[in-house]
């Protein structure tokens, strides 16, 4: 496959490209899905195939093909030569390669125990209904199930102009339950998950289990039938870490894509080196966090051969750096952090992010639950919304009310809302647990690429004023 | 580059029954096959920065039945092998599948005459030059319409493609298709206030755009003097055509789609007969409108498309039908089955609305406002469609552009407002309906007069 690349690269400079880059992807995805205990439906889906980038006279062309032989490969280069050159007729702002520097890495592959390739669907399917059954057994007036398990894995392969080789094998595994439970006319959900880079393995671990998943799904739905809705208005409250990983990206980290900053679209542009939050408040954005320790998306290259490293966006509130792919740092005379990524070979990289987080401070979770004092302990989400201005809303999955440093009752209907930057000035403190987590569903949606798998993250954040929503 | 459909189909067709042959002899019973290929440009300008792609994405999907089980694989290309790898892969699958006892068989040929929606030949030679000559018009004139727009962004993407089905119960049809989808979303700028607005078309032929920067332009602009709206009340609603086509395509989607209704899913479910909504609102899910989006020969499952009338003045007509609902019922299929995109070939069939098409009304958008005595006007896009509920029908949006209306006038642009209820019950207090419906994604929609929701800002 290199030298398929590697004459597909040499087809582009012939043509007069000034800079070549060809990526193949060779994914293999299988889901499936469980309601109760019946199978409704298993998908096997393989996608394979080539991308060229092209630069010329500062402006660039992308195209791709799914036919693996040179005459498809020297198709997609002349198409993106092509395009390229007419960009580069009418385009005002110069994207040059930047840096380019040469890396030769192949084969990098993630330490995994118990590869699911080895293991057939059967097996996948008995751990969906192992979940489901564990979600009877410990939920109450249960009226759906749903199980859902996804993987993900396979190769990449990257080759440049200046001669970088690089190969690499993605891989993230995800293991969902979700229950309804009901009581005349009310419908409450529970659910839980595991996701990440990680082999078969992972699931093995009690904490992580199949029943481990079932069993929290069926109690924290049951749980919610006598909780009341959370009480509307501004309340201290802690963040869960799950949910502190979804407000880092959602509702902050796009902010400080270099893309949406060289636009304007962005309210963070000009603003590097501004004091934005508190001093508890630091977010960081990884390649490969520890595998040993945490979860996340396994990434050790961007789709533009750059090694990804551990970028810190926001130092003890301060923004001090914005995340790039090689054309933004070039315009903004920064260097790449390694942060153009591609959904898959149908497009080009853009810039993204790779796993986001809170880091951690030095508190226990008992004494953030003393700090609260009275106030609301926000648990996950099940989604919401951020805007390009920074304000967001929420949904936790999970609340609990909090008195006097005690979990007092459930809470359902648990909305945040709010601006992300008064949220980050009302950070108090953080515990010293750090989880990262990734997963095969769900992603990252950005321009027409989704859904791209991101790790998420950060421990508990007290937080003092958060406005919550809830029914009156 | 001049793409040939018709020699596209043929090749598609043949490989359609390579993919189901491959399947009988791995051995499955039945078996069917879509594959389907698209030449795609897109072109996206942030500011000033291009992004510029075309491809041609193309693969095939197969189901087969083993021992009456179900399964599904898929790959991105069409070479011999792959799709001999992707038959055995299918079969495996289906074998681990338990029964489903209300699967029958796969669909059955039907005859219903149907055709293509428009192909417009000079989308079949659009180049990636035409491309980026039309982003780069739509970015200029939206800057050069007023000082205050700060960035944007755009984009043109075209398309022009076939797919095709074949099954071992006989079917084997394809289909063609172009569209062009092309908008700008801008910000304009004013002391420390930021406002947005945006302007869009999509067309199965090539369209002007020469307007599309101004307008969203316009739009942002007029937004910089909005007031809060300071209060929370239940008033009446004038959503323009393309604001309240995402909430309405999306709820139709769902409760019109009958295996939803037989999973117990669907607020339309033993509705048929029943009076649904307001008498004055008509609407046809037509999958033969030559102009619409979704318009095709045949659906996803190789079945003709057909106008099968969903809502006639108010009364619930029918639920919509793919093989599998259908034949649950002992019934046909109404040739609803839709693959998602991007990649279709990578997906199952799951029934969709096609081009759903509001009959008018007699108003223009102004005559429409000068009726409103108290209310608020919503010109563009709501956020949160995604997030509202459609078994129950309960909404909750945000609309960054309204207007206040006060006596049959408007007065100044809000702030952010939310708007709240439950669609269902509101499709029975829809006042009155536009004559301006406008070709949008999800069919043809006018401006619609909707009272008693609640908003709040």
């Amino acid at each position: 496959m290199f030298e398929l690349l590697h004459y597909g690269i040499k087809k582009g400079e012939d043509l007069g490209a000034d800079f070549v880059e060809a990526r193949f992807d060779d994914l293999f995805i299988r889901e499936l899905l469980v309601e109760k205990k019946i199978v409704k439906d298993v998908k096997t889906l393989r996608r394979v195939g080539i991308g060229i980038n092209t630069h010329y006279r500062g402006a660039t062309g992308y195209s791709f093909s799914v036919d693996l032989s040179k005459k498809g490969i020297a198709e997609a280069a002349t198409r993106s030569v092509n395009i390229a050159k007419a960009s580069s007729a009418i385009v005002e702002m110069k994207v040059e390669p930047g840096e380019t520097p040469l890396s030769k890495s192949k084969k990098l592959q993630l330490g995994v125990k118990k590869h699911p390739e080895d293991f057939p669907v059967d097996f996948k399917k008995d751990m969906i209904l192992r979940a489901v059954g564990s979600s009877e057994e410990h939920g109450k007036n249960i009226s759906s199930i749903t199980g859902r398990y996804g993987e993900l894995y396979g190769e990449k392969i990257f080759v440049n102009s200046v001669g970088t080789e690089i190969s690499w094998s993605p891989m993230v595994l995800d293991l969902r339950i979700r229950v309804v439970s009901k009581e005349g006319d009310l419908l409450v959900d529970g659910g839980d998950g595991f996701g990440g880079s990680f082999g078969m393995e992972a699931f093995e671990v009690p904490e992580h289990s199949p029943e481990t998943l079932g069993e929290n799904a069926g109690k924290w739905a049951a749980e919610k039938l006598k909780a009341k809705p959370a009480p509307p208005g501004k309340h201290r409250a802690l963040c869960e870490n799950r949910l502190v990983g979804v407000l880092a990206h959602e509702s902050f980290g796009h902010l400080t894509e270099a893309d949406f900053i060289v636009s304007g679209m962005s309210p963070l542009a000009g603003k590097l080196g501004e004091q934005l939050g508190s001093e508890e408040a630091t977010i960081i954005d990884e390649g490969t966090p520890d595998p040993e320790k945490y979860n996340g998306f396994w990434l050790p290259f961007d789709d533009q051969g750059v090694k990804t490293s551990k970028v810190v966006v926001l130092h003890k509130g301060k923004l001090v750096r914005y995340l790039h792919s090689r054309e933004t740092a070039m315009l903004m005379k920064d260097s790449s952090t390694g942060n153009a990524r591609a959904v898959n070979y149908n497009f080009p990289p853009i810039v993204r992010m790779k796993n986001t987080y809170f880091a951690p401070g030095d508190l226990s979770l008992d004494e953030a639950l003393e700090l609260l004092d009275t106030g609301i302990y926000a648990i996950r989400t099940s989604g919401g919304q951020a805007s390009a201005d920074g304000t967001f809303m929420f949904k936790a999955r999970r609340g609990y009310y909090v008195e006097h440093g005690k979990i007092k009752r459930p809470l359902r209907e648990v909305t945040l809302a709010g601006s992300i930057l008064t949220f980050l000035q009302n950070v108090e403190g953080a515990t010293k647990e750090l989880t990262i987590q990734s997963g095969y569903f769900g992603g990252c949606g950005k321009d027409e690429q989704w859904p791209l798998p991101v790790g998420l993250g950060g421990p508990h954040l007290l937080v003092r004023e958060v406005q919550f929503g809830g029914e009156k | 580059m001049v793409v040939d459909l018709a020699s596209l189909q043929n090749k598609l067709t043949a490989l359609a029954d390579l993919g189901v042959k491959k399947a009988l002899a791995k051995g499955a019973e039945e078996a069917e096959a879509f594959v389907s290929s698209e030449d795609v440009i897109s072109i996206i300008i942030k500011k000033t920065v291009i992004e510029a792609r075309q491809g041609v994405p193309s693969g095939i999907g197969l189901r087969v039945v083993v021992d009456g089980k179900v399964g599904f694989a898929a790959t991105s290309g069409t070479d011999e092998a792959q799709i001999g790898k992707v038959a055995e892969e299918a079969v495996a699958v289906a074998r681990i599948r338990p029964l489903d006892p209300d699967f029958k068989h796969l669909p059955d040929p039907i005859k219903r005459s149907s055709r293509d929606g428009i192909v417009d030949d000079s989308l079949i030679g659009f180049s990636e030059k035409d491309a980026l000559k039309e982003v780069n018009m739509l970015a200029k004139t939206t800057f050069k319409r007023d000082k205050r727009i700060k960035s944007l962004e755009g984009y043109v993407g075209v398309g022009r493609g076939a797919s095709a089905v074949a099954n071992s119960r006989g079917i084997a049809a394809s289909t063609k298709g172009s569209y062009i989808d092309a908008g700008i979303y801008c910000i304009a700028v004013k002391g420390g206030k930021q406002k947005t607005g945006s302007e869009f078309l999509i067309s199965r032929e090539l369209e002007d755009l020469s307007e599309t920067g101004t307008k969203a332009a316009d739009g942002a602009v007029k937004m910089l003097e909005a007031k809060p709206l300071g209060k929370s009340l239940r008033t009446t609603t004038l959503w323009e055509n393309r604001a309240i086509g995402p909430l309405l395509g999306n709820m139709l989607k769902a409760a019109s789609n009958a295996r939803n209704v037989q999973e117990g899913k669907s607020y339309f479910k033993g509705k048929v007969g029943e009076k649904v909504a307001s008498s004055i609102l008509t609407i046809v899910d037509d999958g033969q409108l030559p102009e619409g989006l979704s318009t095709q020969k045949i659906d996803a499952e190789g079945v003709p498309m057909q106008t099968t009338s969903l809502i006639e003045e108010g009364i619930l007509e029918t639920h919509l039908h793919d093989s599998y609902s259908a034949l649950r019922e002992n019934g046909e299929s109404s040739g609803n089955a839709k693959r998602e995109l991007p990649e279709p070939f990578l997906k199952t069939p799951t029934v969709s609305t096609t081009n759903l098409v509001v009959k008018p009304g007699g108003k223009n958008l102004e005559e429409l406002v000068a009726e409103v005595d108290e209310g608020v006007l919503i010109t563009d896009y709501v956020m949160g469609v995604g997030h509202a509920n459609t078994i129950t029908g309960e909404f909750s949006v945000v609309a960054p552009s309204a207007f206040l209306i006060n006596k049959g006038e408007i007065m100044n642009p809000l702030e952010p407002i939310t708007v709240a209820g439950n669609f269902f019950h509101a499709l029975k207090r829809v006042q009155e309906l536009g004559r301006d419906t406008r070709l949008l994604y999800m069919g043809k929609i006018p401006s619609i007069v909707i009272g008693d929701l609640t908003v709040s800002g």
